[in-house]
């Protein structure tokens, strides 16, 4: 069976001509969920735009064994949420409600169907009580966790997350990472959050500079604390 | 962030917040139309719908003082305008007053119409009342892309502000110059990554809101008392000599 997500040969240069990324491979099975870790400016990012076909890098990449090209990325889109890291860049619509429901309506779904899994979402990230208000006035976490809302309520079948705990106060953190552990799809989330890519991730791959340098079970990579602190992702 | 909503009333409850977008839009451009032909012989009848407005924003619970704040900004253009008008209509001057007049009713009804239908509905309305998408597609990110830019001026002014201590006129001068750029450029950037994560939600460009307007007897009872009104008020016109 071919990977849920296969990348070959990423390279990406920003249009000033800085090179983000550099020949990045890496597949993704079904049901993996993987943890992207690497110091600032490693890339993490910029791979994460071209996992829906937002940057477009030299090389393919294959969502379940199908190109991001204009025809298919509508697709690819039903199929790969995005989380931005920053989510002034996520919600744009005048209410909560209204941006939770983008994705959803713009899916054509039926209005019930969209209330039900618009109200869903947003309690999911405890956030229903802010149904109404305008997002513009609410506080860094809370947008984080009303961003996350936003592709929940797509139900899609991989959840893309970038710096998704980064901002929020323990206890919503940690119910972060409960709503992600029991969210049975697969999932990629870049961080720097290592407690949570313990718990959550099952692979780990560190990004440096835009070059792969390791890719493999987590257990194995979080415990090699030499590679850790060569990358500068622990303590020395 | 601070700012007011054009459609800060589209909320609240009220008579003139339940009624179909596409009527009132219809309605209130029927009254723009009928308050700028009035001739400037029979200007009384202005009164008429004046009341007309004052009765509408009972209706939608919208405090007039409020209207009234947001007409302020196009006096200046309409006093301009009068002005001019002077020169054209050089022997009457009360002309003049009169196209002040109209010209702000008609602003007050727009205000009206804007602020008591929420924004996404009222351009879903102009959609369906076949406007072309283009048009409605510019409207929609200019009032987008407006709050990008002054929530980006005032992060940037407050970023500022936090590290300045004293200086001179001509140094406020210059950073201000700084600012304007970076501003620039930088809501750029971010109506660009806007406009991304509006298409990586399965944005296409077709404006699709939940609701679908269904146009109810109560509706139909609007939009036709408001034309007898207008009849009304065309009839006493020319009766009243
Ligand atoms: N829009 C852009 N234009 C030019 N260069 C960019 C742009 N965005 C990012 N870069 C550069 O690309 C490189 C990778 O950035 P990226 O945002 O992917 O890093 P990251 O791993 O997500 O870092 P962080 O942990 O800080 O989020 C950096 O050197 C950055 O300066
Ligand atoms: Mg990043």
């Amino acid at each position: 069976m071919s990977p849920l997500i296969e990348i070959k040969d990423l390279s990406y240069a920003y249009p000033d001509g800085n090179l983000a990324l550099e020949n990045v491979s890496l597949e993704v099975e079904e049901g993996d969920c993987i943890g992207l870790i690497g110091p600032n400016g490693a890339g993490k990012s910029t791979l994460l735009l071209h996992m829906n076909g937002i940057l477009h890098g030299n090389n393919q990449i294959l969502i379940e064994g199908m190109e991001i090209t204009p025809e298919t990325i509508c697709q690819v889109r039903e199929k790969v949420a995005l989380v931005f890291q920053d989510p002034e860049h996520q919600l744009f619509m005048p209410s909560v409600y209204e941006d939770v429901a983008f994705g959803p309506v713009n899916m054509g779904w039926s209005k019930d169907k969209v209330n039900w899994q618009v109200d869903l979402a947003l309690q999911e990230v405890d956030m229903l009580s802010a149904k109404h208000r305008s997002s513009h006035h609410l506080s860094f976490g809370e947008k984080k966790r009303i961003s996350l809302a936003t592709v929940l309520s797509m139900k899609p079948k991989i959840l893309v997350l970038d710096e998704p705990s980064s901002n929020l106060d323990p206890k919503h953190r940690w119910e972060l990472i409960d709503l992600l552990k029991n969210l049975n799809i697969t999932k990629l989330i870049a961080t720097h959050d290592l407690e949570l890519v313990s718990i959550l991730c099952n692979k780990v791959a560190i990004l440096n500079r835009g070059l792969l340098k390791a890719f493999g079970p987590a257990s194995e990579i979080l415990s090699n604390k030499d590679l850790l602190v060569s990358y500068d992702l622990a303590k020395p | 962030m601070k700012h007011h909503f054009a459609d800060e009333y589209s909320q609240v409850d009220g008579i003139l917040q339940k009624i179909d977008p596409r009527i009132k839009i219809i309605s209130a451009l029927l009254f723009v139309f009928l308050v700028n032909i009035t001739p400037f012989t029979k200007a009384f009848s202005l009164i008429y719908y004046t009341f007309i407005l004052v009765l509408c924003s009972l209706l939608a619970n919208v405090p007039l003082l409020r209207i009234f704040q947001k007409s302020l900004v196009s006096l200046p253009f309409i006093i301009f305008f009068a002005l001019f008008s002077l020169f054209y209509h050089h022997r009457q001057p009360w002309f003049s007053g009169v196209i002040v007049i109209k010209a702000y009713l008609s602003i007050l009804a727009m205000i009206l119409l804007i602020s008591t239908t929420s924004f996404s509905h009222f351009l879903k309305a102009l959609q369906k009342l076949k406007i072309p998408v283009i048009l409605v597609m510019i409207l929609s990110f200019m009032y987008r892309y407006l709050f990008v830019i002054t929530d980006e001026l005032m992060n940037v002014k407050t970023a500022k502000d936090a590290r300045t201590v004293g200086g001179s006129a001509w140094f406020h001068t210059k950073v201000l110059a700084n600012i304007i750029g970076v501003v620039f450029i930088s809501s750029y950037e971010r109506s660009e990554r806007i406009y991304k994560a509006m298409l990586s939600r399965g944005f296409d460009g077709t404006i699709r809101t939940l609701d679908d307007f269904k146009c109810k007897n109560r509706d139909y009872l609007f939009g036709f008392t408001a034309l007898s009104i207008f009849i009304i008020i065309k009839i006493m016109e020319y009766s009243l000599q």
